[in-house]
């Protein structure tokens, strides 16, 4: 291997003519040599006008060889060199050809350098923008409801029916093993301190006033946004892709109509009913931890439980998880619609669908709770 | 025929001064050409030149940066959207990846445009997406989803449900490519078919020779050096009496020049 191992020689023949002069084994692989070689040769030689390859001794090559002489060729005419390639091999020169065939695209995609500034500057822009287009969206969606709320439905029962089931019984599982160790989790923390006070039966207040107004309510708003905002943007996105959402749009069927308010009525219907199961299996685990560790009878706890929680807690549950299901399918059928096209976009469309639909839920949950302190709910 | 629910007009098509661009960057500009009804339009033009992009334009899918398209005399873009979808109601269109319905069989891909603007019963659109699957060449694959066929088997579906109207204009983007030639010397039967039948109006992006001098009655050719259009007449003249060197070598296969850097 080493015997024929790469070579090149610069011979001059003639004050103005440089002859490259390559030999043994040219591939890619073979660790080639930097074509900036050629630079310094011509610091050397100020007078030349031409160069010239010679490669009969090459005994292996394959594209290496090739960007080696393209680079070459590139340095020759900056240096505004004549470069003959005669003494290239016929299958070198038709293949170099065809690489030069078309030329190079100038500006092909320029990333303009900014300052900081205007990197700010633009970056305000683009939030502005974006904001405008979300705005734009929900407005969409309100003209769409209002439309299906006269009786004209655009979207298939099929799938509606499918979306539902994807929100509700396929969801139960994972619902119900958050919502027992989050009603487990509250009894544990409400159980130490409580039982300093001799107040140990409160912990079922703490849990079933816990679960249903708040830990619920917030917790399967972030299951979903996970589980379903993710689906749903993965869903679009790759319909954006796959250029599915053009094809509605040229058979004029708004995409709105038809993909997204299926998505939207099936979460806004289903998470209340799942938040309902949620302070249920919170309550149950509350219980566990209850009987366990304070030894507090299962009646004793029920009673306890149905006497501290009134429907209101309940109903602001309800509420706040049906606002938390229309944001988080918002979410995720808006970052899947103005999903890019390209299988990245699509990931980064999923992530912003997470990432926007648990930052929408927390900051709405906190403004309910600003009001429902206003209203003294 | 008794499918088409749409009223009979007159489509002549008038692009003007169109130009078009992705962010800041032009792709074409000042493109102006008209379309006569029935007439088979074929664009021409290198990879990258923009037939697609200027294909999007003329379906209702990107705004030009200047100028407008004109159907019936109707401006089409600088117009409400309300009549812009009016006008799309009689468009089909065939996207270069097929772009079926990925959730949907082959025969609901079809089946959903006929159920949202036709009152044919349930039965009647069945009999009907099966009659365009069988054009194309793709009967019996009605409960097949378009991820359980090839990419060919996708493109041909993808043209069924762009006719699945009987639209006035049809527009296909490289319908052809993919297909071997058996299944597109058909394809080429199917689109003279349905101009002569239908009176359908047909806008076709293709690169395939044979196809382009047996189809078309027009052509235009955008260039991406240029970046606008440089030739717009029948391609059999465009052979005889071009003198662009670009055009010759394209409707030879670069036969005629030689290939230059
Ligand atoms: N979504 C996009 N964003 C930015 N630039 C785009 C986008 N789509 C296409 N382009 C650019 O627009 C130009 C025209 O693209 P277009 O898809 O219309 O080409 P085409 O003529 O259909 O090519 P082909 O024959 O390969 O299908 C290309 O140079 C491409 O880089
Ligand atoms: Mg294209």
């Amino acid at each position: 291997m080493n015997s024929t191992r790469w070579q090149v020689d610069f011979v001059q023949p003639s004050k103005e003519l440089l002859t490259i002069s390559m030999s043994g084994h040219w591939c890619a692989a073979d660790n080639l040599p930097s074509p900036e070689l050629l630079v310094e040769k011509l610091h050397r030689f100020p007078n030349l006008k031409k160069i010239a390859y010679h490669t009969e001794n090459i005994a292996h090559w394959d594209s290496g060889l090739l960007s080696f002489i393209v680079m070459l060729n590139k340095i020759c005419r900056q240096n505004s060199l004549d470069v003959s390639t005669d003494g290239l091999s016929k299958n070198m020169q038709s293949l170099l050809t065809l690489a030069s065939a078309v030329p190079e695209r100038e500006n092909t995609k320029s990333a303009p350098t900014q300052s900081t500034l205007a990197s700010l500057g633009h970056h305000t822009k683009q939030l502005y923008f974006e904001f405008e287009k979300m705005m734009e969206f929900i407005g969409a969606i309100t003209i769409s409801l209002s439309i299906l709320c006269r009786g004209k439905v655009k979207f298939l029962g099929r799938d509606l029916f499918y979306f539902i089931q994807d929100c509700s019984v396929t969801s139960l599982p994972i619902v119900l093993i958050i919502s027992f160790l989050m009603g487990l989790i509250l009894a544990f923390i409400g159980a130490i301190q409580l039982q300093a006070f001799g107040a140990g039966i409160y912990v079922a207040n703490l849990v079933a006033i816990g679960m249903s107004r708040e830990m619920s309510p917030l917790m399967i708003a972030i299951i979903m946004t996970g589980r379903t905002g993710a689906s749903y943007a993965a869903q679009l996105g790759s319909m954006q892709v796959n250029e599915e959402i053009d094809a509605l749009k040229t058979t004029v069927i708004s995409p709105i109509d038809f993909l997204v308010l299926p998505r939207i009525i099936a979460l806004v219907l289903m998470i209340p009913l799942l938040c309902l199961y949620g302070d249920l299996v919170g309550i149950l685990g509350g219980m566990l931890i209850s009987n366990t560790f304070l030894h507090i009878s299962a009646s004793a706890y029920i009673h306890q439980t149905t006497s501290s929680i009134s429907m209101v807690d309940v109903l602001v549950g309800v509420v706040k998880s049906l606002c938390f299901g229309l944001l988080v399918a918002i979410a995720g059928c808006y970052q899947g619609l103005n999903c890019g096209r390209s299988s990245d976009a699509v990931g980064s469309a999923t992530t912003k669908a997470v990432v926007t639909g648990i930052l929408y839920v927390i900051i709405a949950d906190a403004i309910f709770e600003i009001i429902l302190n206003i209203l003294k709910i | 025929m008794t499918m088409n629910v749409m009223p009979i007009e007159q489509p002549p098509i008038q692009v003007k001064h169109l130009d078009m661009a992705y962010g800041g960057t032009i792709v074409q500009k000042d493109i102006n050409f008209s379309v006569q009804k029935s007439e088979i339009l074929v664009i021409m033009g290198d990879s990258g030149c923009g037939k697609s992009t200027l294909m999007r334009h003329m379906v209702g899918l990107k705004k030009p940066v200047a100028g407008d398209i004109f159907y019936n005399n109707e401006p089409f873009w600088s117009g409400g959207i309300t009549q812009r979808e009016n006008r799309m109601r009689h468009f089909g269109v065939m996207y270069q990846s097929g772009a079926l319905w990925s959730s949907m069989t082959l025969a609901e891909n079809i089946s959903l445009p006929l159920q949202e603007y036709t009152t044919l019963t349930a039965k009647q659109i069945k009999e009907v997406a099966a009659f365009k699957l069988s054009l194309v060449g793709l009967a019996g694959y009605e409960d097949f989803y378009p991820a359980e066929i090839s990419g060919g088997m996708c493109k041909r579906a993808g043209i069924a449900r762009a006719i699945a109207l009987d639209p006035e204009i049809i527009f296909f983007d490289e319908p052809s490519a993919g297909l071997d030639p058996i299944s597109s010397k058909r394809l080429d039967d199917l689109i003279l078919a349905l101009r002569d039948g239908l009176g359908a109006t047909i806008i076709v992006v293709t690169h395939e020779l044979a196809s382009i001098f047996t189809i078309a009655d027009n052509a235009i050719f955008l260039d991406s050096e240029r970046k606008t259009l440089i030739a717009n007449a029948p391609p059999k003249e465009l052979l005889k009496h071009s003198t662009d060197a670009k055009i010759q070598r394209f409707l030879t296969r670069g036969a005629e020049g030689v290939i230059q850097p």
